[in-house]
């Protein structure tokens, strides 16, 4: 049963380390206890957990316009965020979490302020049609984790752009997007603001839980070296861009100066993709590995200039 | 053979030194349509109730645990591209077969589990 309530509020807009902080609150989440996270990213593509960056983002675009691309630990589809848009994290044990009620509870918190909101399928709040909060869920054996989007103000229409648009087919493995009716809760009611937003989240949780205590926490209270360990891993490319997902093989490559982490995808034997991860400072020499590496049939044969990369993933 | 289920969901079907590892039918129809599964890697080693891998489905990305510890030393390639394959025959969709060190003694028999679902 749920007696006490955590609320905590992000300070700051970037992604990983707002993503560091959610999943550090997961990890610490004790039986009775219900958290619930405010927090919002500065120009983010976020996608699911199992989805082919490089298929659902112009990673290119993306980068060019100074935007992240983040990768959530929670399944779905991809979905663009900055600072017009809130998002909520509920986390409660195994025992204690449900999420018909924390839908409930997100709902209430939009009644309040005005907006008739409705649930649709197991992912997406509506209002009049139109999706405005989508949501994504996670399980382990302790802990459970809902959260969602709440677009205010959002300039969603630049996330089209960062859609990958690319001609090339892919018969990639990966979940694929869905693309949905999306607006803006300042469509309804202009003067909007995200504080009212987080406010009303506030203030509907209390109202569910009157006899819990309430905490509010800050993050300069959490750890620090954990934050930051997270924040390393949230932000790793290897990460975000998903190389488990995305790359057939991964196998590590020692030549003179150290150790490379190779990544490479195939389509029958032919290297179709190619990503060399390393510490070396000569990037040129590793961009130039990646480029012959890629398009190379490894039965046929092969440049001598990536002919030890060839034998170390032989030799795997 | 011998059948034995975890309190979360999974099954082992051990084989002399070997257990076919899965999820009890009961835990596909509670996790709805599965989109993605990652397997586990070939070599690890687990400990009974370590994360073995994860799947996704239509409503979650869940964590399946290890019902025995052991090693890996098998993965059932198949279901990569083919997650589906568990919700047509959970019992019949193995996902990994682990070298087993150890079987705990808290794992449910069939009939056992059965009741335990039922609770």
């Amino acid at each position: 049963m749920i007696n006490r309530l955590k609320v905590i509020e992000a300070e700051g807009f970037y992604p990983y380390k707002n993503q560091a902080i959610e999943r550090y609150l997961l990890d610490t989440c004790e039986d009775g206890e219900m958290i619930l996270y405010l927090w919002a990213n500065d120009k983010t593509v976020f996608i699911g957990k199992n989805q082919n960056a490089f298929i659902e983002c112009n990673l290119a675009a993306l980068s060019r316009d100074g935007g992240f691309l983040a990768r959530r630990f929670t399944g779905g589809g991809a979905v663009y965020h900055d600072k017009g848009n809130v998002n909520f994290t509920f986390i409660a044990s195994k025992q204690d979490y449900d999420i018909a009620n924390q839908f409930d509870i997100m709902m209430n918190a939009m009644r309040l302020l005005g907006f008739n909101a409705s649930l649709s399928g197991r992912n997406d709040v509506l209002i009049e049609g139109k999706k405005f909060s989508g949501n994504a869920f996670y399980k382990s054996e302790d802990a459970c984790l809902h959260h969602g989007t709440i677009l205010i103000n959002s300039d969603y229409a630049a996330f089209s752009e960062y859609l990958n648009v690319s001609k090339v087919k892919l018969n990639a493995k990966g979940v694929k997007s869905v693309a949905s009716r999306v607006t803006n809760l300042s469509e309804y009611r202009s003067d909007i603001t995200a504080q009212e937003v987080k406010e009303s989240l506030k203030t509907s949780l209390k109202a569910r839980y009157k006899d819990a205590a309430i905490t509010t926490v800050t993050e300069e209270e959490l750890p620090r070296p954990a934050i930051e360990a997270l924040t390393r891993h949230f932000s790793d490319e290897r990460y975000t861009r998903g190389d488990n997902v995305f790359y057939d093989v991964a196998f590590e490559y020692r030549y003179e100066w150290g150790v490379a982490d190779v990544r490479l995808g195939f389509n029958g034997s032919v290297i179709e993709k190619a990503k060399i991860y390393s510490d070396t400072l000569d990037t040129e020499s590793v961009e130039l590995k990646e480029k012959l590496l890629t398009g190379t049939d490894i039965l046929k044969s092969v440049d001598p200039r990536i002919q030890d990369i060839i034998e170390a993933y032989g030799a795997k | 053979m011998k059948l034995l289920f975890r309190e979360s969901h999974e099954w082992a079907a051990i084989d002399g030194k070997i257990a076919k590892v899965g999820i009890s039918d009961h835990a596909q129809k509670e996790l709805g349509d599965l989109v993605f599964i990652n397997l586990p890697e070939v070599g690890m080693t687990v400990s009974a109730g370590d994360v073995l891998c994860d799947v996704e489905s239509v409503k979650a990305v869940s964590d399946l645990y290890a019902p025995v510890s052991g090693k890996v030393v098998k993965v059932n390639d198949e279901l990569e591209g083919a997650p589906e394959l568990i919700n047509q025959d959970a019992m019949g969709s193995w996902i990994c077969e682990i070298e087993v060190t150890d079987v705990p003694n808290d794992l449910m028999d069939e009939a056992a589990y059965n009741k335990f679902i039922k609770e």
